[in-house]
């Protein structure tokens, strides 16, 4: 904590915080190579799942901010998705995000490099 | 074993699910709606393919779990587990000696033979879904055989990014009809979607079941001169030095170190030891 | 000559209110037909009955197609339909947004029918949209833009292009022209001239505005409350109109 009068910080305790940080689909166009979009959940205490489901919606509700299209899926209102995931069926989805997903994953990453690959080929031909 | 039902659901219930299976069967990627039931596991842990699993497994069976292609995963070992304890039948990791195998994300390396049944854990069935939203739509979209959407899709992908932008769960046509979601397999596994052995999946959240029959003809949507390619990472396995298997890329240290490894556990170590 | 489109005693109905009644015409190959009235004149729900979006109450849509020659539509399976209106029938709507696809760029809104009758050459689909655009006069560079970025004008024109891509037999027209700029109309209404005379296009063209009709259609109905008054060449009917009703009309819009 700072402490104007004294000019130094004191400490006064300490707080156990989980952050997560999510690597969602990618996007990109002609201009822009192909990039992975985040998501991020700050929480207090030790609560994995918790931090999941906040970066979770965080990059839900992003999809305006990201540029990408309005395609009237429920997942992109804000109050439904505020209202409706408190569900069981929500709650296996933030579980599954805990089991691993890198075999997909490995593939996603082998096309965006190659796609990335491929855009800068063609910026260095233009150039 | 008195604990519960063989294969922990009641006979009224796999007989629902049987009949959901033939349908499916009888109709190649048509994707049946059936009663799924809460699972003593959460959804998204492969609820859709345990319910499966359980429809169609006897006694007799041997059981073999994958879960990103291993059988040592979280996933793998508990549902592997769960039917130990209550089906009681035999399980192995050997792909060849398995008569079922369940799977969330990978199609075993070892081709599969007549009489085996493979089961995928699906977590959205519908491959119009990210198209169209609505599921009175896309089931419209399907009896009609309206897929010109889909292939606008690819389209756009390459007059953005020059390519095809899906890499996993790829969109197949079967028998020249249903567009069908594969399931999140690599696009690498595409090719092998065409079989010797009876192809079921299963989703529990979304309460869907479709199957292939064995030869089904399934095609990767593509255009013919940008035409579908399965394609992994450029190394041979480190372990097992397979050129033609599917790899994981294991980050071995913070300077930048990786290796790559067959994500087939089974398929990987077998190579070792016939090497040994 | 057999007719592309012959229509008997077509009638619909919104409960006890009329949309349209006793509607029957054939329409030969290369002609344009105008269809014109006041709003609530039953022109619209017509043109949706012949094209298929609407189910009509009573009477036949025959229209000659490549493999049975004249089929009934009205009894055709859903199925069959969807295909006509993907290959031989095209609808261009009043508001361009109805008839595109917003969040897909020029290109895939043309490429999309080519690719619903199995186009499947990427270079190709791209080549026939490229010349496409052009026709409608929309150049290259805005192929990978999507129609969001267009003016209202361009956009009716990339709808035109889009329906106009597959070779249709049949063409549906609902108020082309409506709801734009009065410049942008008259440059609309030229190229659609143009594209009507070169490919030798059937149309059936709504519209309340009388310069469209003038200038596109080969014969005219008029039609008011659901009923057809007055039919004739354009010339004719526009000239020397003979219900009262129709020359109420001619009368109160500006010669062209």
């Amino acid at each position: 904590m700072d402490i104007p009068e004294l000019g130094f910080s004191i400490e006064i305790g300490e707080i156990t915080l989980t952050e997560c940080e999510t690597v969602n689909q990618f996007q990109g166009s002609k201009t822009q190579p192909p990039q992975f979009t985040r998501g991020y959940g700050l929480v207090f205490g030790m609560t994995e799942r918790k931090a999941i489901s906040m970066a979770l919606v965080d990059r839900a509700l992003r999809w305006a901010e990201l540029g990408e299209d309005y395609l009237g899926a429920p997942a992109q209102d804000e109050e439904f998705v505020l209202y409706h995931c408190d569900n069981i069926q929500a709650t296996g989805f933030l579980e599954h995000i805990k089991l691993p997903h890198y075999v997909d994953f490995q593939s996603e990453l082998e096309l965006i490099r190659k796609l990335r690959r491929d855009a800068q080929q063609m910026q260095e031909a233009a150039e | 074993m008195k604990e519960y039902n063989f294969a922990y659901l009641d006979e009224q219930t796999k007989r629902m699910i049987r009949r959901a299976i033939l349908k499916g069967l009888a109709i190649p990627g048509y994707q049946v709606p059936f009663a799924s039931r809460e699972m003593p596991m959460p959804y998204g842990w492969g609820t859709g393919g345990v319910q499966v699993s359980a429809a169609v497994l006897t006694p007799d069976d041997t059981l073999k779990v994958i879960d990103q292609g291993a059988d040592d995963t979280t996933n793998a070992v508990s549902i592997r587990r769960f039917f130990q304890r209550t089906a009681g039948v035999a399980v192995t990791e050997k792909t060849g000696e398995a008569s079922v195998i369940q799977t969330r994300h990978r199609i075993p390396e070892q081709a599969l033979r007549e009489g085996q049944i493979i089961v995928y854990q699906v977590p959205i069935p519908e491959p119009l879904r990210f198209l169209e939203p609505s599921e009175v739509e896309t089931r419209k979209m399907h009896a009609l055989e309206d897929y010109g959407l889909m292939h606008v899709k690819l389209y756009e992908d390459i007059s953005q990014h020059g390519d095809i932008a899906t890499a996993y769960a790829y969109p197949v046509k079967v028998e020249g009809r249903y567009v069908m979601d594969p399931s999140p397999i690599p696009k690498f596994d595409n090719p092998k979607l065409d079989m010797a052995a009876i192809q079921l999946f299963g989703a529990g959240r979304e309460q869907r079941i479709y199957a292939l029959p064995p030869y089904t003809k399934v095609v990767s949507l593509d255009f013919d001169d940008y035409p579908f390619q399965p394609t992994k990472a450029d190394h041979a396995c480190a372990l097992c030095g397979s050129t033609s298997s599917y790899l994981d890329e294991l980050i071995t240290d913070d300077a930048g170190g990786r290796m790559f490894i067959c994500s087939d556990t089974d398929y990987c170590a077998t190579r070792v030891e016939d090497a040994a | 000559m057999t007719p592309l489109l012959q229509v008997e005693n077509l009638a619909k109905y919104y409960g006890a209110r009329i949309g349209c009644t006793d509607v029957s015409f054939d329409l030969y190959p290369g002609e344009v037909m105008g269809i014109v009235g006041e709003s609530g004149s039953g022109k619209s729900t017509l043109l949706n009955c012949l094209a298929g979006h609407l189910r009509p109450d009573q009477g036949a849509v025959r229209f000659a197609t490549r493999s049975d020659g004249l089929r009934d539509t009205v009894t055709m399976s859903e199925p069959e339909r969807r295909m006509l209106g993907r290959t031989d029938w095209a609808f261009v709507h009043q508001h361009a947004r109805d008839g595109l696809r917003m969040n897909v760029s020029a290109g895939g809104n043309v490429g999309e029918r080519l690719m619903a009758v199995n186009a499947r050459h990427y270079g190709d689909i791209r080549e026939q949209a490229i010349d496409w655009l052009g026709r409608v006069e929309i150049t290259q560079d805005r192929i990978d833009d999507r129609p969001t970025a267009f003016s209202g004008g361009m956009q009716q024109r990339l709808q035109i292009a889009r329906n106009l891509v597959t070779g249709p037999r049949l063409v549906f027209m609902d108020e082309p022209t409506g709801g734009l700029d009065v410049s942008v109309q008259a440059r609309l209404l030229d190229l659609l001239r143009g594209l009507v005379r070169d490919m030798g296009l059937s149309a059936i063209i709504v519209t309340h505005d009388l310069a469209v009709v003038r200038l596109l259609a080969d014969r005219l109905m008029v039609m008011k409350d659901g009923h057809v008054v007055e039919t004739g060449l354009t010339d004719q009917v526009l000239d020397d109109p003979q219900h009262g009703y129709t020359q109420l009309l001619v009368s109160s819009v500006l010669q062209v």
